[in-house]
């Protein structure tokens, strides 16, 4: 099998506290025949601040991370650039839009990349990292390579909002259904929930999300989030984004001491839970890292009565 | 204060029958009150902001560690005491760096902002 090699945009978020997303990426993507470099010397996207001070800054900010791409990935082919957090997916996104329209705003741009001695040809395609594993690595050869079912892990995909707004490349806009697809060809059940592309408000949190802008409001938002979640079985929340993951996983204690009810569910990254499915170690995973990390207990179960079926000297505790 | 409060989810674009861009006139009216100085001055998203722009315009990245600091001390002091064990727990998991992030292409980076706005 051929190595096909995207070019990964880590960002800020996904360095820091995210980072469990880009260690459990990489993983996976190795595992799964694909493989990532990451984009050398690539610059913050502009996020939803920069819009806020400057149109035109944020779009040049987040063209020079495809310019820069095009410029390490020689040829005339589509160069894809994988983004894990949604936030920058966006941003490269419209960045990719607006050069992409002729017009003032594209000529102001191609002259500004110019200036760097950098150029936009148009190969630089923005993409998510679910996207790539759904729709070019694909569900039936993620599923031949589970040797590690997650038998009844309940799991409530939180696609967040830029994944799918403004524009929808991959999925529906409505009702998105990519990352749900993804659980169940783990072996895990995806767990029906109409709030999965409502805000977390990660995004008030913009750019850090330990600060807490708005304290207040976003803690309502996730606490709803989590809350339904749980009501409908979930176990586990799986999320795309490094600010959706931290707003859910990083408040839980706060969230119960102001809303006087417990709130206890494990928040991971999707390609955690694909890549435990896949038979990766933990730790390269980075599920060290999270804040509530546990196996539920019927999927643990399921392990070891299969680790025992196989006549497993290996058995796991 | 309106637009000091969207959270840029877009659930109003995508929803409005007529295609107004919501999100984006939230946008431009945040760079109106920026340009015009009538924002909250020490509502959290303005310094937020502009701590986060001039952080970026100066090292091409941000730093989560150094980004929350300066907003603290810019707006609410008492978020350092109140958020010191949050910190604390994810820098021991190794989620919060201390050390400034910095791209090579730093000039490079300013001379297209300057060129872009040229």
């Amino acid at each position: 099998m051929s190595v096909t090699r995207y070019t990964y945009y880590p960002g800020c978020s996904a360095e820091g506290v995210g980072r469990a997303f880009t260690e459990s990426l990489y993983a996976v993507f190795e595992h799964l025949g694909a493989g990532l470099n990451e984009l050398e010397d690539w610059n913050c996207c502009g996020a939803t601040a920069w819009p806020s001070v400057d149109q035109d800054q944020a779009f040049a900010l987040a063209a020079r991370n495809l310019a820069l791409a095009e410029d390490r990935a020689p040829g005339a082919g589509p160069v894809d650039v994988v983004a894990s957090c949604a936030g920058c997916y966006r941003a490269l996104l419209k960045a990719e839009e607006a050069l992409g329209v002729p017009g003032s705003s594209a000529a102001k741009l191609g002259g500004a990349l110019a200036a760097i001695g950098l150029d936009y040809e148009g190969r630089a395609r923005s993409r998510h990292a679910v996207d790539i594993m759904v729709n070019e690595i694909g569900l039936d050869r993620i599923r031949e390579a589970v040797v590690r079912p997650l038998t009844g892990m309940k799991v409530a995909s939180y696609y967040g909002c830029q994944l799918v707004r403004p524009s929808a490349r991959f999925d529906d806009q409505q009702d998105p259904t990519s990352m749900d697809r993804l659980v169940e060809a783990i072996g895990a059940e995806p767990v029906d929930w109409p709030l999965k592309t409502r805000c977390c408000g990660g995004s008030c949190y913009c750019g850090g999300p330990v600060i807490g802008v708005m304290p207040d409001a976003t803690m309502q938002l996730s606490y709803a989030l989590l809350r339904e979640a749980a009501k409908r079985g979930a176990e586990v929340v799986a999320t795309s984004c490094p600010l959706c993951h931290f707003n859910l996983e990083g408040f839980q204690d706060r969230m119960a001491r102001r809303f006087g009810h417990p709130v206890d569910v494990p928040v991971a990254f999707v390609t955690q839970l694909v890549g435990l499915a896949l038979g990766i170690d933990e730790k390269r995973l980075g599920l060290h890292r999270l804040l509530h990390w546990r196996l539920p207990e019927r999927t643990a179960a399921a392990e070891r009565e299969r680790v025992a079926a196989e006549g497993g000297i290996h058995a796991r505790a | 204060m309106t637009p000091w409060v969207c959270a840029s989810c877009y659930a109003c674009t995508v929803e409005c029958p007529k295609r107004i861009p919501i999100t984006e006139i939230m946008h431009a009216l945040r760079r109106i009150s920026l340009r015009e100085k009538t924002y909250p001055r020490r509502f959290t998203t303005p310094v937020m902001t502009r701590e986060f722009v001039n952080m970026i315009h100066d090292h091409g990245r941000s730093t989560e560690s150094w980004i929350s600091m300066k907003l603290y001390l810019r707006t609410n002091p008492a978020l350092l005491v109140k958020n010191a064990g949050i910190a604390g727990r994810l820098f021991r998991q190794g989620r919060l760096g201390v050390k400034r992030a910095s791209i090579h292409g730093r000039e490079e980076l300013r001379t297209l902002l300057e060129a872009v706005s040229s």
